[in-house]
């Protein structure tokens, strides 16, 4: 009964004077209308140039028959029709699905309790630092790395002591996965969290401890909602890191074993290169795209009920 | 209570830390056993001998001194490029209000919800029609801009107050002036992280060297390690040398920017 | 007040210009008016040394004609070298594996070979006076030869003899049949010395290894994985199940392989022979001798043939090779064709120093080749080994036959079950 007038007023307030609520800051500010243009124009330039033209020759090639010798040749929906009816595709989508929502969620939310922790302890920056680290090695040698940690008298094993196929077998060669990514990317989400963690206002923090506000209160109330665009943000990069990924499970299990880990974005590499297919791969790579979209919409839409994110 | 709290919270931390750590802990171990022993030993085993030929072979095998200044000539350029447009971009899209800005930004988030290999192709032909294979040109422009830096950055200044920057307009700073004076000092810590980012992200870059590269000398670190992966075998213990090796400046980069990267701009700029 | 924003807008154009600018002046120049032609080849330390010492003198005896070398790691070479096709572009010549030769040819991204610049003035004729007929086909369609090989190789069966030594074995015990290998395994994981953990390593994550493998066990088995013309599948056959049962029943009924212990996608099952993991490994041929001299210099080991199925043949390893090949988007066939002439001729160096044989009769029967270790017994495999048949859709296929694998080996299903499905993808993709 207490808790809610004070907890909506600290999490809305335009009040506090430095006004970093949510409220104050929905408004227009006048005087910055189409200057922005301006301050686009570079990245949609190249953005034009680097992408949407590629894109624009992906969803063209989706449309032909090509092996790359000559031009393609012009097939309407016949590659959607065929990836459609085959099993490997839908597996692929499973899989993709899947590994999206176990490489997102709890990578946003380790991320997220790693920055309180890091910001309310003391000497901790030492932490993300370090965290950092699995960044600095290209996938390949991070891969190698992993291939001996997953090894059946691998580190993992041997370090405590069970007996678990950690790639060879299909049920937990997605988990493996899995784990090697939170590995190599809990350090850049825990940056971005930190950054914005760091970002909330003591002010409001010292408020509401002096209406008697608990700790796990606070967090409640003042950091989840006011951290809602960070957590949107990773929410989205996790998503998006795990529909691209194709690096590291293509050396790690190359897909297996059967199908367990073979994600949509490695089928289109190997429908392309491997086996030559460009117009069926772009197809793969336009549904896709058209799926992360949806996904994307679905994140945004749960996100900016309350404001505009 | 508090006080063990905060104990248990050091405590876990490093706790993580030390999980983090223990396979690039175990990859330093592999840089001084020889190659051969180095999957059959376990992570507390200690190999037959202390072995420096790895790092010996490793820098000897290829030119790597010229891998590691295209590398970096490339991060750097890449990195400015893209901390730049991206605080640009995610200003324009955070704080204006024109027409078709929405629109826009559902460009940026197809961009990064693309995989990269799906463009491959295209953007391949695209590249070799203006001429830039195989030079500095064709690694460093078509990765100038970042949608993930844009997305990040508007995220980031959502949180920047409007009332500091209607001030500044009231004061008769143009935009450009509110961008240099105010936005610019209160995003310096996602800047830094964007930095940090975009750097990895271009050193471990590897597809699309791969394709653009046509000769030894425009090659990249990770396209040169490929060097140690024959088909018959391969060379880990020098793959693992090399790699640590060229990570050193990247980590002393991020250990020296370790106070940017994660301070906090919620001090700087309220008056 | 526009007027200053255009102004400090101009500026930051005029300094991104700039940078870009001296970017664009940063490039290297363009090649000398020389013939330029460009070769790849696949990552092989000795080779590659070998191949550019082979190149500095080619273009001392040629002053004309400068040779960019590129050597790409295996697993992208095709990324690589498709996208340059496609741009329109990539090298004049490229070393690339042979199973893929029919899919290459079929898609049209190689031309034939052009036999007056190769220097054989009467054509195949010739070829077939320095090569197998089998060899020659494997880079042919039909009449048309595509690709002139450019290593050949086979899988032999290696054993630990320390290994066997401490486990009580003697020479008699050596496996002729499966059943000697699961007793000899067996006992070999009772006594286990050297690190040993498994008794026999078998490929994985390596579609290609994979296939030659079980191509080689179907054909003790008195079949094969697809019908000589290579048209048509073959792999619910009774004798390719019995091999890939029998592959999966050492796996799992006798536990001699431990699928865990790798190899993973990026180690090879000689890395493990080496590292005394395994004590019997039967893939690599002549190549791993340098591989092992090199990396596991401690392991003694004996080159043996495949043991085969009680009352089944001696069918040798499944050869396979690698071919050299002219791209058709290439603008300068006439001078990548004289140059690999001039690799071809190198055949007896190239097995001296890098272990690799080229595949021509010359360097297989000269008296340095039979001074090899283990020659006898390499020569004796070749002689009753085969390549597998040509196939188009070469890389589809070998990934429909490591799947099947995995299913009976990983997941432990029936080889009949397994294969099943097999033979019905393969059918809609051999149609």
């Amino acid at each position: 009964m207490i808790e809610g007038d004070p907890k909506i007023m600290w999490a809305t307030s335009g009040k506090a004077n430095v006004s970093k609520g949510q409220g104050a800051n929905i408004q227009k500010i006048s005087g910055l209308g189409s200057s922005g243009w301006i301050f686009i124009f570079p990245v949609i330039t190249m953005l034009a140039i680097f992408f949407l033209v590629p894109l624009a020759g992906v969803i063209y090639l989706s449309l032909t028959e090509w092996s790359l010798i000559g031009s393609p040749v012009f097939s309407g929906f016949s590659n959607y029709q065929e990836i459609f009816a085959n099993p490997q595709f839908w597996s692929a989508v499973r899989v993709t699905g899947k590994l999206s929502l176990e490489m997102a969620i709890p990578g946003a939310l380790i991320a997220f309790i790693l920055a309180i922790m890091i910001n309310e302890g003391k000497k901790t920056n030492y932490v993300s630092t370090v965290l950092l680290f699995p960044l600095v090695f290209p996938s390949i040698v991070a891969v190698f790395i992993w291939e001996a940690m997953f090894k059946g008298d691998g580190i993992l094993n041997s370090f405590f002591g069970i007996n678990i196929n950690w790639v060879t077998s299909s049920s937990w060669a997605l988990p493996s996965l899995v784990l090697m990514m939170l590995w190599t990317n809990l350090g850049y989400y825990t940056i971005i969290a930190l950054a914005g963690v760091r970002d909330l206002p003591a002010e409001l923090f010292d408020a509401a401890s002096l209406d008697g506000a608990g700790y796990f209160a606070k967090i409640r109330w003042i950091t989840i909602p006011l951290m809602k665009p960070i957590l949107l943000f990773l929410l989205m990069v996790g998503t998006s890191d795990a529909l691209t990924l194709f690096i590291q499970p293509y050396l790690l299990t190359g897909g297996g074993p059967g199908d367990s880990t073979r994600t949509l974005s490695q089928l289109i590499y190997q429908t392309a290169f491997m086996y030559t297919d460009i117009g069926k791969a772009s197809a793969i790579a336009v549904t896709l795209l058209l799926a992360a979209l949806v996904v994307a919409g679905l994140q945004f839409r749960v996100f900016s009920k309350d404001r505009e994110i | 209570m508090k006080t063990f709290a905060r104990y248990l919270n050091l405590v876990l931390l490093a706790l993580i830390t030390l999980m983090v750590l223990i396979p690039i802990l175990w990859a330093l171990k592999a840089v001084f056993t020889p190659t051969g022993e180095i999957f059959s030993t376990g992570i507390f085993d200690v190999p037959s001998r202390f072995s420096l030929e790895n790092i010996r072979n490793g820098l000897v095998t290829a030119p790597f001194l010229t891998y590691f200044k295209t590398s970096l000539v490339v991060a750097l350029i890449v990195t400015s490029s893209i901390v730049i447009t991206s605080a640009m971009a995610g200003f324009g899209f955070a704080k204006f209000h024109f027409k078709g800005k929405n629109f826009l930004f559902a460009f940026v988030i197809m961009a990064m919800l693309m995989p990269f290999q799906a463009i491959l192709i295209p953007l391949f032909i695209e590249v070799k029609y203006f001429g830039w294979l195989d030079s500095l040109k064709g690694l460093i422009i078509p990765g100038a801009v970042s949608a993930f830096g844009i997305f990040m950055m508007r995220q980031f200044m959502f949180s920047i107050p409007n009332e500091l920057i209607e001030a500044a307009l009231i004061d008769g700073c143009s935009p450009i002036r509110v961008f240099r004076q105010v936005i610019i000092p209160m995003a310096k810590s996602p800047l830094a992280a964007l930095g940090a980012l975009a750097f990895l992200s271009s050193w471990n870059n590897y597809l699309w060297p791969l394709v653009v590269v046509q000769s030894e000398s425009s090659m990249t670190i990770p396209l040169g390690l490929q060097q140690f992966r024959g088909n018959n075998a391969t060379a880990y213990g020098e793959i693992f040398a090399v790699s640590l090796i060229a990570a050193i400046p990247v980590a002393v980069l991020f250990i020296g920017m370790r106070r940017q990267i994660v301070s906090s701009f919620a001090t700087s700029g309220i008056k | 007040m526009k007027k200053s924003i255009y102004q400090t807008w101009g500026a930051t154009a005029a300094a991104f210009a700039m940078v870009s600018a001296s970017i664009i002046a940063g490039s290297p120049a363009s090649a000398a008016a020389k013939t330029t032609i460009t070769y790849w080849t696949h990552v092989n330390g000795p080779t590659n040394v070998f191949e550019k010492d082979l190149i500095a003198q080619y273009q001392r005896a040629n002053p004309t004609v400068k040779v960019n070398y590129l050597p790409v790691e295996w697993g992208v070479l095709p990324t690589k070298l498709k996208t340059s096709i496609a741009g329109g572009g990539g090298p004049d010549l490229f070393n690339f594996f042979g199973g893929y030769a029919s899919e290459l040819i079929s898609k049209k991204m190689v031309s034939p070979v052009d036999f007056s610049a190769f220097g054989l003035k009467n054509g195949k004729k010739d070829l077939l006076k320095n090569y197998l007929p089998a060899v020659v086909n494997g880079f042919s369609a039909g009449t048309t030869v595509y690709g002139i090989p450019h290593e050949v190789s086979n899988h032999v069966y290696w054993i630990n003899t320390d290994q066997f030594a401490a486990a009580g074995l003697s020479a008699a015990d050596y496996p002729k049949t499966y059943d000697d290998v699961i007793r000899v395994g067996k006992i070999l994981q009772a006594k286990p010395s050297g690190g040993l953990k498994e008794a026999l390593v078998m490929p994985q994550y390596n579609a290609i290894r994979e296939t030659l493998t079980l191509q080689m066990m179907a054909r003790q088995a008195g079949g094969s994985l697809f019908s000589a013309d290579g048209k048509k599948p073959q792999l619910d056959s009774a004798s390719v199940v019995r091999a890939l049962q029998m592959w999966g029943d050492l796996a799992n009924t006798h536990g001699l392989n431990q699928p865990a212990l790798g190899p993973t996608a990026s180690n090879y099952p000689e890395d493990l022979f080496g590292a005394g993991t395994a004590a019997m490994n039967n893939t690599g041929g002549p190549w791993v001798v340098k591989v092992m001299s090199d990396t596991y210099p401690t392991i003694k080991y004996k080159v043996l043939q495949q043991p085969t199925f009680k009352g089944g043949i001696q069918a040798g390893g499944t050869l396979y090779g690698f071919g050299l090949f002219v791209p058709s988007t290439s603008k300068q066939k006439a001078a990548a064709w004289k140059f690999a002439a001039f690799l071809q001729s190198k055949g007896q160096d190239y097995f001296d120093k890098t272990g690799v044989w080229l595949g021509d009769n010359q360097t297989f029967k000269s008296a340095a080749t039979k001074a090899y270790p283990s020659w006898s017994a390499f020569a004796t495999n070749f002689a009753a080994g085969e390549f597998l048949p040509p196939i188009v859709k070469y890389s589809e296929l070998i990934d429909v036959i490591d799947r099947a694998i995995q299913r009976v080996v990983l997941e432990k299903k029936s080889a009949s079950e397994s294969l099943a499905v097999a033979q019905s993808e393969a059918l809609l993709l051999m149609r």
